[in-house]
């Protein structure tokens, strides 16, 4: 049911950020005199404006979009009285369209200067929406000059409930940002993702192979209206991009949508589990994983994310470590308190898989001011979030901030003109590779009132010289070019590699579900545990530079499928697509161990080899009369008699490792190879690298 | 004034000191009483052996023809007799000498070198000598060689403003602009009118980015000499680099008064109106580079960087692409089309001219070949 607990908080995030209760109280007191169309003019009109007005007093973004429907008919009477003019504009400051608002206020003011109290502020405000920061500044400083009394007069309104100040400050940095604008381009995803009814909240998957979005278009569930802002309650839209090749048509997320509002607000990096909002009770997250092809009713998170107050955008750690989400809770479950309004705060996973105490995640990300549209990115580094904090040019922008590992974030930067702007720019996710970014804006030329983007980086601007040559020594006649400063701007690059693929089986070639663990090889830590999706067997893992990670893929009845991946500390952006085909626990199967590593030229096994022995110390448990044969493999560097030698004495010490771990000696049996059975070229580097191995063979089960 | 000129006058100027402290040197040292060494007969009374004396009145008449050939600028004929005089009496030292300055007039520095090197044997106190060994060195592009020369000549009190110029200019060159401008500063002490002094320190001082210093240092020179197109260009392109585009232009439009075919100063005062957003106008100037010099790729690459600030980038790209057929090793125009295919779009196309531009040494190409990967 549409029910009444729906409160449009989801609204006035998307919609109406900018929102501060301003109700201007003021009549519109028409006069008679004016009106030529006819006798029923002038009482139409006023019936218009007073049915407007109820609505103005309300003084929230669906009542004053209402409110301006009806003295929009008014309008249709008589275009010239100042205060009608005054309240069109303020209607749509104060709810969609924004950038409208400026003619109309210009208007009123030229008409009637003192059309209304706080009409400096309005016009200043419009003019930083318009981008005319200069005008701006001075209509806000006339309002700062007014006389006293006349503010003490606004106390309920926004001209008085906002920094002024703060505005002020929003147009000198909106006119530095404009002028150094970043160089992006900026594309609306098409009608096959937008419509003319707004469209927002995008979260995708690393690869961008997939979004998800919230749309209040026509045939959402029950295809029932919001009364309070008469568009259609939010629904959850999905699509695909599998191949780069395009998005698919969006497809309504029936599962997950309900009759109320239901809004995406974060999605894992694989697109395994969406976070969704819902304003019941208090503004609420919820968790719903994919299974096969299917989403499963979403699930409140627990009390340590979502509380009384509102908790609203979330976002998952590439390693499923962390959440971070919003709220405006007063303090956090240490006793810190919150820095004002909505701050942004982080959940560890316990061990036992939920989530443990919130913590708020402090300076200098939060700020008096409100933070809200978190997003971490799959680096682990980057944090994307938006705020209204200094530094803002309007409104909610966009920032980032690093991580520097110990914990400490760095000062926010703000993503810069034209991704933000002098109104609201939330809701921002980034591509695993972050060139690409996804945001809805209200921007001209789009479909509807709010579109999706995407957002394409291009770095800073490339090296521009002009041909340019003078005689500089006039008893030469040798040109001399102009100096050229060949300043390297280094292009920001992401340290991330992404793993994707599919887990099928060696025979059937079936989709698989299978458990993906990542270890920390140095550290001989467990990073995470990730599923591959049990419908098509696809997976996605996220990996930051610098680390030896150790890739196992399980599933029951399968041998396990051992990878390991070096990725030093400077590798740029990558992707790597391995698929990966169990083979089911047989006689005669076998795995290659790649995660089992020797001192150079010796058999001492190294402690980064311990979590692959562990998991092979595992699978002889699960199968106690199964009996193996580990057999020692060399590159032909040296000769047989050496190598043959090391690679016997190389498979012992694993034997030996699993007989000190419990493992039966009689279970197990070793042999060196040597270069003899080699699997790649024994002529390069990465041939030689295969050949160097550790494999497993079963040969027997009884 | 063009350049060529402008040379030749210098070069007569330098010349005119060569021969003025020869006449110095030979009528304290090699008893020549006239010019760079006519032999007299008073230099042959006191031969004993009658073949001796046959051979060495040859000599001395082969020398005299040098010296009159070289007066009359016919240095090959010089460079003959002063040779045939040294075959005839190889200790004839100061024929090396005439033969040297012969070879200096013919601009064989290499052969200068060497003969004046044997006539500085026996004359090791001749600053002089030491003075135009300098000068070829310099013009062997020997600049290590040559600054010891001047330094070993100012030693031996020899003062010469060219030689302090040439300093200034060598150091110039090694890209030693502090280290230049106290020479060019000797030279103006020596010579307060020397405006390639004054030219050269300012643009000392505009590889230094002192463009105030510059362009006072500009004007000095223009005072002296205000018919010299490259002054007025250079003196515009140091306001241009000051961001004073109109001044630029002003003075850009004196050079090209001066000579109209000062293509240099056209093309800046296009840039001038490149830098300062007028992107269409610069066009129009850029295409006027072109009536003269058709094959100039500076223009084309500077069109482009127009049409690419009017975002016009089918245009740009033409331009830019017109350019490197001009010169295929133009690494910024590759670096610049591949910046127009970008915002067309085409990364392919841009990877590609940026991987060329980094083939070709841009060292800032490879950052942007690093992003590549990602498209």
């Amino acid at each position: 049911m549409k029910n009444q607990y729906i409160i449009i908080v989801i609204v006035s995030v998307i919609l109406s950020f900018a929102f501060f209760n301003a109700k201007a109280q003021m009549p519109v007191e028409i006069n008679k005199k004016e009106f030529k169309q006819g006798k029923n003019g002038y009482k139409e009109a006023m019936s218009y404006v007073k049915n407007g007005d109820l609505f103005y007093a309300k003084g929230h973004p669906g009542a004053y979009r209402m409110a301006l429907t009806e003295y929009l008919k008014a309008y249709e009477y008589n275009q010239h009285y100042p205060e009608l003019n005054y309240k069109i504009g303020a209607c749509y400051l104060y709810s969609t369209e924004k950038e409208k608002a400026i003619d109309f206020l210009e208007k009123a003011y030229k008409s009637k200067p003192g059309v209304a109290d706080d009409i400096y502020y309005l016009l200043g405000w419009a003019n930083q929406l318009s981008y005319k920061f200069d005008d701006a500044i001075d209509f806000l400083k006339k309002h700062e000059n007014q006389q006293p009394q006349d503010k003490q007069k606004k106390k309920s309104d926004d001209a008085a409930t906002y920094d002024v100040a703060k505005r002020i400050k929003e147009c000198k940095i909106g006119k530095e940002l404009v002028a150094n604008p970043i160089r992006v381009f900026i594309d609306n995803l098409g009608p096959v993702i937008n419509s003319k009814y707004p469209d927002y909240g995008p979260v995708i998957t690393t690869d961008e192979s997939l979004i998800i979005f919230t749309s209040r278009r026509e045939g959402s569930t029950d295809g029932a209206i919001d009364p309070s802002d008469l568009l259609h309650y939010e629904d959850l839209y999905i699509a695909y991009n599998n191949d780069k090749k395009g998005w698919s048509e969006s497809i309504n997320m029936r599962s997950l949508n309900t009759e109320g509002h239901d809004a995406s607000v974060g999605l894992s990096p694989d697109g395994q589990i969406l976070y969704t909002y819902k304003g019941v009770p208090d503004g609420t997250i919820f968790e719903s994983k994919l299974d096969g092809d299917n989403w499963s009713k979403p699930k409140e998170m627990n009390k340590n994310i979502n509380t009384k107050f509102h908790e609203t955008s979330a976002s998952i750690s590439y390693d499923s470590k962390q959440l971070y989400f919003v709220s405006d809770r007063e303090k956090d479950e240490f006793g810190n308190k919150s820095y004002g309004g909505k701050d942004i705060y982080v959940c560890e996973k316990l061990d036992n898989g939920k989530w443990g105490p919130a913590r708020n995640i402090g300076e200098p990300i939060n700020t008096k001011y409100d933070e809200e549209g978190v997003f971490m990115h799959p680096d682990g580094i980057t944090m994307y979030f938006c705020s209204k904090q200094e530094g803002s040019m309007g409104g909610y922008d966009i920032f980032y901030s690093e991580n520097n590992g110990a914990g400490n974030w760095s000062e926010p930067v703000n993503i810069g003109y034209p991704v933000n702007t002098p109104d609201d720019d939330v809701f921002f996710v980034v591509a695993g590779n972050a060139r690409y970014a996804y945001y809805s804006s209200a921007r001209d030329g789009g479909y509807g009132l709010q579109d999706i983007y995407r957002i394409t980086f291009l770095g800073p601007e490339k090296l521009i010289v002009v041909g340019s040559e003078d005689v500089l020594i006039a008893s030469s006649t040798a040109t001399i070019q102009q100096k050229v400063e060949q300043e390297i701007v280094e292009v920001k690059k992401v340290r991330l590699t992404i793993m994707k693929g599919t887990v099928t089986d060696a025979l059937s070639e079936a989709p698989i579900e299978a458990s993906i663990e990542i270890t920390d090889n140095e550290k001989n830590e467990l990073i995470t545990t990730l599923n591959s999706n049990s419908k098509t067997g696809k997976y996605l893992v996220s990996l930051p530079s610098g680390k030896n990670y150790g890739i196992a893929v399980k599933a029951d009845d399968y041998l396990f499928y051992s990878e390991n991946i070096d990725i030093p500390e400077a590798t740029a952006y990558q992707e790597v697509t391995k698929d990966v085909v169990l083979s089911k626990v047989g006689i005669g199967s076998k795995i290659v161990l790649k995660n089992i590593f020797f001192d150079y030229g010796k058999e001492t096994l190294r402690e980064t080899s311990h979590a692959e022995l562990e998991r092979l110390v595992t699978l002889l448990n699960s199968y106690p009369n199964m009996t193996i044969e580990i057999g020692g493999h060399t590159d032909s560097h040296g000769g047989l008699q050496f190598n043959t030698q090391l690679s016997e004495a190389r498979a012992k010490s694993v034997v030996d490792y699993l007989v000190d771990k419990g493992i039966s000696k009689l279970r197990l049996t070793y042999k060196g190879y040597a270069y003899l059975q080699a699997i790649a070229t024994n002529d390069t580097d990465e041939g030689r690298q295969q050949n160097r191995r550790v494999e497993f063979k079963v040969m027997s089960i009884k | 004034m063009n350049k060529k000129l402008l040379f030749f006058v210098l070069f007569c100027m330098m010349f005119s000191v060569v021969f003025a402290q020869q006449t110095k040197t030979d009528t304290s040292q090699i008893v020549v009483p006239t010019k760079i060494g006519y032999e007299g007969d008073a230099a042959i009374e006191d031969t004993t052996s009658t073949l001796v004396i046959a051979t060495d009145q040859q000599a001395n008449i082969a020398y005299n023809d040098g010296v009159q050939f070289y007066e009359q600028n016919q240095f090959d004929a010089s460079i003959q007799s002063f040779t045939q005089a040294l075959q005839l009496n190889p200790e004839l030292i100061k024929a090396f000498y005439g033969r040297g300055t012969s070879y200096i007039q013919k601009k064989d520095y290499q052969k200068a070198i060497e003969d004046l090197t044997k006539y500085s044997v026996e004359f090791k106190d001749d600053a002089n000598v030491v003075y135009l060994m300098g000068f070829c060195a310099y013009y062997l592009k020997q600049n290590d060689i040559a600054i010891e020369a001047f330094n070993k000549a100012i030693s031996m009190g020899y003062e010469d403003v060219n030689m302090h110029y040439f300093m200034g200019v060598m150091k110039f060159d090694e890209s030693k602009y502090e280290e230049a401008i106290p020479h060019f500063n000797n030279a103006i002490q020596l010579d307060p009118n020397h405006f390639f002094s004054y030219n050269d320190r300012g643009s000392a001082n505009r590889m230094l980015e002192k463009y105030d210093d510059a362009i006072a240092d500009y004007n000095k020179a223009i005072e002296i000499n205000n018919e010299t197109a490259l002054l007025y260009n250079n003196l515009g392109s140091a306001k241009r680099l000051k961001k004073d585009y109109e001044g630029a232009i002003k003075d850009y439009d004196k050079a090209l008064s001066i000579d109209p075919e000062y293509h240099f100063a056209i093309n800046n005062k296009a840039i001038a109106l490149y830098e300062a957003g007028e992107y269409e106008a610069a066009i129009e100037i850029f295409r006027d580079v072109l009536k003269l010099k058709r094959d100039y790729a500076y223009a084309y690459n500077n069109i482009g960087l127009c049409y690419y600030k009017l975002k016009d980038y089918e245009s740009s790209i033409e331009a830019f692409s017109t350019a490197i057929s001009m010169n295929p090793e133009y690494a910024y125009a590759y670096i610049h089309r591949g910046s127009a295919k970008e915002m067309l779009r085409n990364m392919d196309g841009a990877c590609s001219d940026w991987e060329k531009a980094k083939e070709l040494g841009l060292e800032v190409a490879k950052e942007y070949c690093s992003v590549c990967i990602e498209y």
